[in-house]
Parts: C-alpha cells; sequence; structure tokens
C-alpha cells in the first residue's frame, strides 16, 4: 500500500504545469499573452510611499507592447481589522482603484500610457490624482510619485524542479533545513523578460481615503468596455500554477471576480485543488508521505490556510516599512501566519508583520517554507536559486540584459 | 492566392460573382471548428500580431531545451496560434507545432489534448477508440470539464459528427454561453441542413459580443454568408430562390470584409462559391 501511495506521488508531481506565480498560468497566456498577469507586488519602500507593480506577458521582446483593449486595474481594499484578514473580508464597498490603459503604438511602434487613481465609495469615484501619462519604456523616475510602464528583466526566479521534486539532481532529504542550496542550478526564468507597470503611490493619502493601514491587493484585467469582462486576475502567487496545476480549474479560477470567489459554482473544486497543492508540498518533509498523522498542516490551522489562500490577495500592513531583502522574515504571507498562529486569540493582538510582496523578495522561499514546513517552524527554506540583486529604487525592477532572449533580435 | 488578385476578384465578387480557376486556397480547413483567438484576444490585430512574433522568437531560443515543460507546451501553442492565425500558409506552423508538442518532456493532460487540437487540424487519422482513450487520459481527474468538452467538439466538427457536437452543446445553452459555443453551434446545424436555426445561432453568438472585435464579428458573418450559400444551393442555379439566398450570402461576405478585409475564411468561401459558379 505504501508502494502504491509513493508510485502516486511521483506520477502526481511530474504531470504538474510547474511554472511560476502567475506565468502561462491559462490558454490566454498565449493567444493574448498582454493580457496575461505574471506576477503582483506591493511593498513600502519608504516612508510615505506605496509601490505597486504587476508583470504580464512572458517572454517580452523588444517588440511587445501592452494591449491597447484592456484596462490594467490594481484594486487596494481596507481590512477593517486583523479578524477580517482571518475571515477573509475586506470592505468591498470602499477602495481604491488604479487603472492603466494603453493606446495603439503609432507608426515608429511608440504606445502611450496612461495611469489614474481613484477613491470608490459604495460605487461613486472621487479622482485622487491627475492621471499620470507616460511614454512606454520610459522608466526614469519623474518626481516624488513616478509611473512607468515596459520591458523589464522578470524579478521572479524559479527553480521548480527542485522546488517540486521532479529535478533528479535534488534528493529528497526530509527534514534537513536547506535541502536544495549548492547543486548549482540556475533560474529558469533566466534571460525570460515581461511588461511592467510599476506605481508609486502616496501611501499616506491611500491609507486615510480608504480609513486602514490593513489591506487587500489585487489585480485584475478587463476589456476596456462597459461590459469590463476579467480576462485575467492575479493576488497570491502560486495559487493557480503551483497549486492547482489543473489547467481545466485554472482557466475558470482565473475569470472569477476575486471579492465574489465564495459564490463562485466551482468554489468546492478550487478548495479542493488548493488542497491537493497544499499537501504535495507539505509532506514533502516526511519520510513517508502517506502518513497523514505527519502533516504540518492539519484541523483548525489548514481551514484558515484554505480560506486565506482562496482568498487571492496579497495582504500588507502599510503602516510599516517593507523588509526589501531577498528572504524576508515580515515579507509574503508573514501576517496571515502570525495570525493563525495566534490561534485563538487571533485579531485581539497587534500584529508585528509587514506582509505584502516586493520585487527583492525570493517568493518562491517563502512559499515552500511556510507550506513544507506548517505553521510553527521557522527555518527558511530555499529553492537553490540565487536571486539577483534588484534595483531598490524606482522601478524597483531592472533593465534587461543584452545577452537576454532578445539578443538577436537587437 | 495572390493578394492582389484575391482583392480584386472580392471586389467583383460582392456586385457580380467572380469565376476563378485558382484551386488551392481552400485546400486546408485550418479551422473547421470556429475555434478563434478573439473570443479570447481582445487586443488590437496590429499588437497582437506584433506581440505573437516576438514571442515566438523569445520561445524559439530557449522553449523546448528548458526544464520546465510549460515553455515547451507554450512554444507548441504559439507555433499551432501562428498556424491558424498568420498568414497564408498554416501547415508549415501546424506541422512545427506538431514536432514541438510530441517532442516535450512531460507529456501531461494538457499536452496531450494540445496535441490532439494539432493533429485534428491536420487532419491526420484517428480513430474514436484513439481519440476516446486520449481523452480518458487528458481528462484525468479533473472536475471542471470545459477543455475536455471543447476537444471533444473539435474531434466531432472535424469527423463530421455534426448531431453529437449538437447534442453537447444543446446541453450547455445556459451554462456555457461562450461565443465559440454559438458559432460552433451554428456551423453544426448549417451543416446538418438547420439554416434558419443555424442563422439563429449566429445571432446570438454576434448578440453575446458586446465589444465589438472586428475578428470575431467578421468570422461570424462569413459562417452566416456559409449558411447562406448553402441555402441557395438547394435550387436550380437559373432560379429566383438562389438568387435570393446567393444575394443574401454576398451581402453578407459584404459585411465581414468590412470588419476584416484578409480574412481567410471569407476569402477560401469566396473561392468555393465562385468554383461553384
Amino acid at each position: 500500500m505504501k508502494n502504491f501511495l509513493l508510485l502516486g506521488w511521483i506520477l502526481l508531481v511530474p504531470a504538474m504545469s510547474v511554472f511560476a506565480t502567475d506565468h502561462l498560468d491559462s490558454p490566454r497566456s498565449t493567444l493574448d499573452p498582454s493580457a496575461d498577469v505574471a506576477d503582483l507586488f506591493i511593498f513600502v519602500p519608504e516612508q510615505n510611499k506605496l509601490v505597486i507593480a504587476m508583470d504580464l506577458f512572458t517572454g517580452a521582446g523588444l517588440n511587445t507592447r501592452f494591449s491597447d483593449a484592456v484596462k490594467y486595474q490594481f484594486r487596494i481594499h481596507p481590512f477593517a481589522s486583523e479578524k477580517e484578514i482571518l475571515s477573509a473580508s475586506p470592505d468591498k464597498d470602499t477602495f481604491v482603484l488604479v487603472e492603466c490603459t494603453f493606446s495603439l503604438p503609432n507608426e515608429k511602434n511608440q504606445q502611450n500610457g496612461s495611469c489614474g487613481q481613484t477613491l470608490v465609495t459604495n460605487g461613486n469615484k472621487q479622482e485622487l490624482t491627475k492621471k499620470a501619462t507616460f511614454q512606454v519604456g520610459d522608466f526614469s523616475p519623474k518626481g516624488q510619485f513616478s509611473t512607468a510602464a515596459g520591458l523589464r528583466e522578470d524579478p521572479f526566479v524559479l527553480n521548480g524542479g527542485c522546488a517540486f521534486g521532479f529535478d533528479p539532481r535534488c534528493k529528497r532529504e526530509p527534514n534537513k533545513d536547506d535541502s536544495f542550496e549548492g547543486l548549482g542550478i540556475k533560474n529558469a526564468l533566466n534571460k525570460i523578460n515581461t511588461l511592467s507597470i510599476v506605481v508609486e503611490l502616496n501611501r499616506d493619502q491611500i491609507t486615510n481615503k480608504v480609513g486602514s493601514n490593513l489591506l487587500a491587493f489585487f489585480g485584475e484585467i478587463r476589456t476596456n468596455n462597459v461590459a469590463e469582462k476579467i480576462i485575467d486576475r492575479m493576488g497570491r502567487p502560486e495559487v493557480t500554477n503551483f497549486l492547482m496545476r489543473d489547467d481545466s480549474t485554472k482557466y475558470p479560477y482565473n475569470q472569477e471576480s476575486t471579492l465574489a470567489i465564495k459564490q463562485s459554482p466551482f468554489v468546492n473544486n478550487y478548495l479542493q485543488k488548493i488542497t491537493e497543492g497544499i499537501f504535495i508540498l507539505d509532506t514533502r518533509d516526511q519520510a513517508d508521505p502517506s502518513d497523514k498523522t505527519q502533516f504540518d498542516w492539519q484541523g483548525e490551522d489548514l481551514t484558515k490556510l484554505q480560506t486565506l489562500l482562496l482568498a487571492d490577495y496579497l495582504v500588507i500592513d502599510a503602516s510599516q516599512m517593507s523588509e526589501f531583502s531577498k528572504r524576508p522574515k515580515t515579507g509574503y504571507f508573514s501576517i496571515e501566519l502570525e495570525l493563525i498562529n495566534q490561534g485563538a486569540s487571533a485579531g485581539t493582538k497587534k500584529i508585528v508583520a509587514a506582509g505584502g510582496r516586493s520585487t527583492q523578495e525570493d517568493e518562491i522561499d517563502s512559499h515552500i517554507t511556510f507550506l513544507i514546513n506548517g505553521p510553527k517552524k521557522q527555518v527558511t527554506r530555499q529553492d537553490g536559486v540565487p536571486k539577483a540583486d534588484i534595483a531598490k529604487t524606482f522601478p524597483y525592477t531592472n533593465a534587461v540584459k543584452k545577452d537576454s532572449f532578445l539578443g538577436a533580435k537587437q | 492566392m495572390n493578394s492582389l488578385f484575391t482583392r480584386i476578384c472580392i471586389l467583383i465578387f460582392i456586385t457580380t460573382g467572380c469565376k476563378t480557376t485558382n484551386q488551392n486556397s481552400a485546400s486546408l480547413s485550418v479551422n473547421p471548428v470556429g475555434t478563434l483567438p478573439s473570443d479570447l484576444s481582445v487586443t488590437s490585430e496590429k499588437i497582437f500580431r506584433a506581440n505573437l512574433e516576438d514571442q515566438i522568437a523569445n520561445f524559439e531560443k530557449g522553449g523546448v531545451e528548458n526544464p520546465i515543460s510549460l515553455f515547451c507546451q507554450t512554444l507548441a501553442l504559439l507555433y499551432l496560434t501562428k498556424g491558424e492565425f498568420g498568414g497564408d500558409n498554416p501547415e508549415p506552423w501546424l506541422e512545427k507545432a506538431l514536432k514541438v508538442s510530441e517532442t516535450c518532456a512531460q507529456q501531461d493532460g494538457a499536452l496531450l489534448m494540445l496535441t490532439t487540437r494539432i493533429k485534428l487540424k491536420l487532419h491526420k487519422p484517428m480513430t474514436e477508440q484513439e481519440f476516446e482513450k486520449i481523452l480518458e487520459q487528458a481528462a484525468g481527474k479533473a472536475v471542471i470539464k470545459t477543455d475536455i468538452r471543447d476537444l471533444q467538439l473539435e474531434y466531432y466538427a472535424a469527423n463530421h459528427k455534426e448531431d453529437l457536437a449538437k447534442g453537447i452543446l444543446e446541453s450547455q445553452q445556459g451554462k456555457d454561453s461562450r461565443t465559440n459555443n454559438w458559432i460552433l453551434l451554428g456551423r453544426m446545424q448549417s451543416e446538418t441542413g438547420e439554416h434558419e436555426k443555424a442563422h439563429a445561432s449566429f445571432q446570438k453568438a454576434l448578440d453575446t459580443i458586446i465589444d465589438p472585435n472586428p475578428w470575431v464579428v467578421a468570422y461570424i458573418l462569413q459562417a452566416s454568408a456559409d449558411t447562406s450559400f448553402h441555402q441557395a444551393k438547394k435550387f436550380p442555379k437559373d432560379s429566383t430562390q438562389f438568387n435570393d439566398f446567393m444575394k443574401v450570402a454576398r451581402e453578407t461576405i459584404a459585411r465581414s470584409l468590412k470588419y476584416n478585409p484578409n480574412s481567410r475564411h471569407t476569402q477560401n468561401l469566396i473561392t468555393e462559391i465562385n468554383d461553384y459558379l
């Protein structure tokens, strides 16, 4: 019986459509990759700044342009308190909407963009700042709060083979803290570029307007018409490609309305897939992956984790500075973990973690750490791939390297 | 077909009909079931095509060798897309798509479905038993079976099992109202002689489009014109009914060309009509 289960586990892992964050996570990504979200970030790099960024189009080139037919939307919803984070109940009626659109390129293939900031309260809209306009590709800072969009190096790094156990060079070593280090395995996303949108917001203005420092953040791509049909969306990294894995599930999930996911007729299918994904990673540090008594994620903790992952948005405490480093202790999912670990007293104490997700953070390390270790163990796991130094000032991503994929076209 | 000749022919055809001796352009029905990029793609054609070229160039440099299978899968899908929407000579791109998809290291359910789709586009022979086996493998434990259903429809349409395709589509009405479903239902109804129902389905397809993407609208109108042509063919060439249906067909083609003057589907239909005349 044990051998049978182990065989099932081995077969299951290579069958996954393994990739990164939301890169290439639906058939849409190849049919209209300019409307396919690859990554999403929110962080506080310095006092009074709140940076939001979205990456699109895995494998973008010099001639790649943003879609002229969609709205690239960022949404920031407040939580009334920590309790609402755990119950996945941000305020749906009050939020800040940052919306970017792009023109059809001119005869020189130059494209212009603009991003506006609006406070939405019960359907009423109030413009927060004048629209920022820019030429695609111009990443020079434009004053105190800058906005830019264009081709950048993908800040995400990945060694999917080690993280998920199908690369034969990565021995499965239960209970070893850094089991994937020192293998000389390179970033599978090396030399791959994306289209990025980076917006620096006035943090104090945003938090004052929505009335909270605790924020839910997600991105959506919608058709640029009255229907505003959702084409793709993203909140948390890895929910689709690493946890759900199955294309038949990822595709409809990507077109759900983020804050109405609980009402979806497919909600149980999504939960089932997320749970399967959790267990695949959870069992990596077990001698016997089929032994349920060894699972790190169990009972109440597991239920909370499922709820949080299904609520597909990043959570940040904007009152705190982000720990802008490769392996921050207070970065992605840190607020959620702190609340899970508070147990029954959750929501009664002030949280200390900052949350969010910076372009510096090696998100895979955070991700595999809490899913493999469970909520209690603090040891950081690493995917074995060193993260390049990412710009710590605007635009918080790196320019494309000359020897990148695009070399032959330059 | 020479594009200048095509354009001249189209102009003449719209008003009077046009006889051509060229028999080659409709040799491959690349898009037998009406799968459109535009049901997914909303971006302008100019950006869409430039982006597709860029992405192919980038993935060709690492798509097959990259240890992550999705790169390989993506390259195959890019070639398929290029074959379907990239120009007048789809076969080499579809063949490339097939070659890549068959050499990807991780042959999972998604890739199996993609390979099957490419084979169907290339009219590779496939028995029902073989196809059923593929479906079973590809479906796995999937609960949401939209992709599986789409592949089934593609197989039935490519193998002239219109009634089976219609059965699936009709059972999905009210549950899955994607534009493509209405187009395919209309095409199947047209194939089985339910021409009025087909026109109604094409109208439903048009009704689902809130933001009129020229590609989609042109495609639907072409399918509707094709149905009118089929209706006309039921009557003698010099009859009033024949002329009436042909008039509708020509008018619909003219509308379609306004939305997409370069539509290969519409050009193929014009060639087919001209050959018939």
